[in-house]
């Protein structure tokens, strides 16, 4: 069998167990749930506030929802089907290790894009019930949101070949706060309002680790601190910093790092032991 | 592990026998190149683990070893499509393992359904080597023994609860702490 049509294979039957999982569905659904409560509590204004509503309460269903689901599904990407005999039994095969954990975290990565597609879909029809019509920026900042969040599983989903599943859960959530944290310190220092050693520093670790992606209509939000607890306004030395939208660049190297921690991945499961 | 010198030619059987912990799956598992000791073993002529090698061997884990969230039909035809065989092989080790609830989630199948199912993927084809971990005495599974055996492939198997396992499989081997008890 090709290696393709294994990733394939192994992936098909990964989504499929993951979906099933109790903690995906009521992730997925009391986001949706939300969702739809932001449009009954948007649709008391009219607007700009109201379009303001509805991407507030969905960035916040993207961004704490979307943690929930990135970070369960990359915790238990290797440890406990490792231990419990599932990884071996793929690996008996005779498929190489690395092409199976490629499967796996192609499967999972897929049941992170369908959990946004959710909310992304339900956003727009709840859009264009209260007539905030097709919300395309909403759309944008839900693929930036994937994006993010495939940093975060794939963090997790490392840690998990040989770590716990808590651990390796927290992990990748405190790598998702730890490069959004550097983009607002970068763009601090961009703008001059932090200390010159710092800005060094802080550039340096901005070139090199993955990035988290802001999305323009983030921006507009944070910009009119009409955003939320998902997107606060930044203020660092008690000047307010208005973080710009990513880059090209930034959407690629953050895209690079993907693969990157995806090959690690697969390649740190060669040594692991399976029951 | 120590002191554990192992010779399984082709149409015959083995079963380790032991306590928990003696260290019976752990040989199972290096035979697979799975995990345990290291060593000089050879596997149907290649190193354990060899993608060549796994391919030849069906593989019954012991315990309850399908994911959370997998129906049992979907697993075994994971395995059977990574093996390059279709549903209908699928189908037919079900039916030689006696497993008859192909659309029941895995965390809902009874221990005897998941051991007749862990013996379902070790049946798909006609590998050269059967490798059984706490294989239950069902009929199917002394048919599937004595079906390896006419065909000429090897049966290697280990269990803490033997019964009958020792006649069936001409030879034992008793563990006792990693080593030769």
């Amino acid at each position: 069998m090709s290696p393709a049509a294994a990733i394939t294979t192994i992936a098909r039957a990964e989504m499929r167990a993951v979906i099933r999982r109790r903690w995906f569905f009521i992730t997925v659904t009391v986001g949706a749930a939300l969702i739809v409560v932001g449009t009954i509590v948007a649709g008391g204004s009219d607007g700009v506030p109201r379009s303001d509503s509805l991407r507030a309460w969905t960035l916040a269903v993207e961004v704490i929802g979307g943690l929930v689901v990135a970070a369960c599904l990359g915790a238990s990407a290797a440890n406990r089907d490792a231990d419990g005999g599932w990884l071996g039994i793929q690996v008996a095969t005779g498929i190489p290790r690395t092409t199976v954990m490629l499967g796996r975290i192609t499967g999972r990565a897929i049941a992170l894009v369908a959990a946004f597609v959710a909310w992304i879909v339900i956003a727009w029809v709840c859009g264009l019930i209260i007539g905030n019509g097709a919300d395309v920026p909403l759309t944008v900042t839900g693929l930036a949101g994937i994006e993010n969040m495939l940093v975060v599983l794939l963090v997790a989903a490392l840690c998990s070949v040989a770590l716990g599943p808590v651990s390796s859960g927290i992990t990748g959530v405190l790598v998702f706060v730890f490069v959004q944290a550097l983009v607002n310190m970068s763009t601090a220092a961009d703008a001059g309002v932090i200390g010159t050693a710092w800005s060094g520093l802080i550039r340096g670790l901005y070139m090199v680790f993955p990035r988290g992606i802001v999305s323009p209509m983030v921006t507009d939000l944070q910009a009119r601190d009409v955003a939320g607890m998902a997107a606060p306004r930044v203020e660092v030395n008690g000047n307010i910093v208005f973080v710009q939208p990513s880059s090209w660049g930034t959407i690629i190297w953050t895209l690079g790092w993907c693969v990157v921690l995806a090959l690690a991945t697969s390649g740190a499961i060669r040594k692991r032991a399976l029951s | 592990m120590s002191g554990i010198n192992l010779d399984l030619a082709s149409g015959k059987g083995l079963l380790i026998t032991g306590g928990r912990g003696s260290g019976k799956s752990s040989v199972l598992r290096a035979v697979m190149g799975l995990a345990g000791p290291g060593g000089d073993i050879t596997v149907l002529g290649l190193p354990p683990g060899h993608p060549d090698a796994l391919a030849r061997i069906g593989w019954a884990p012991q315990a309850w070893p399908f994911t959370y969230g997998i129906r049992a039909e979907e697993a075994i035809n994971m395995v059977a499509a990574l093996k390059g065989y279709g549903p209908a092989e699928a189908a037919q080790a079900m039916k030689d393992a006696g497993f008859t609830a192909p659309s029941t989630l895995a965390p809902l199948l009874e221990i005897e359904q998941c051991r007749q199912l862990s013996l379902a993927c070790a049946l798909i084809g006609t590998p050269d080597l059967l490798v059984l971990d706490d294989p239950w005495e069902f009929t199917e599974t002394e048919t599937a023994i004595r079906q390896a055996f006419d065909r000429g492939a090897a049966v290697l198997a280990a269990s803490s609860d033997p019964g009958g396992l020792p006649a069936l499989l001409g030879a034992s081997f008793h563990l006792t702490d990693g080593g030769r008890g």
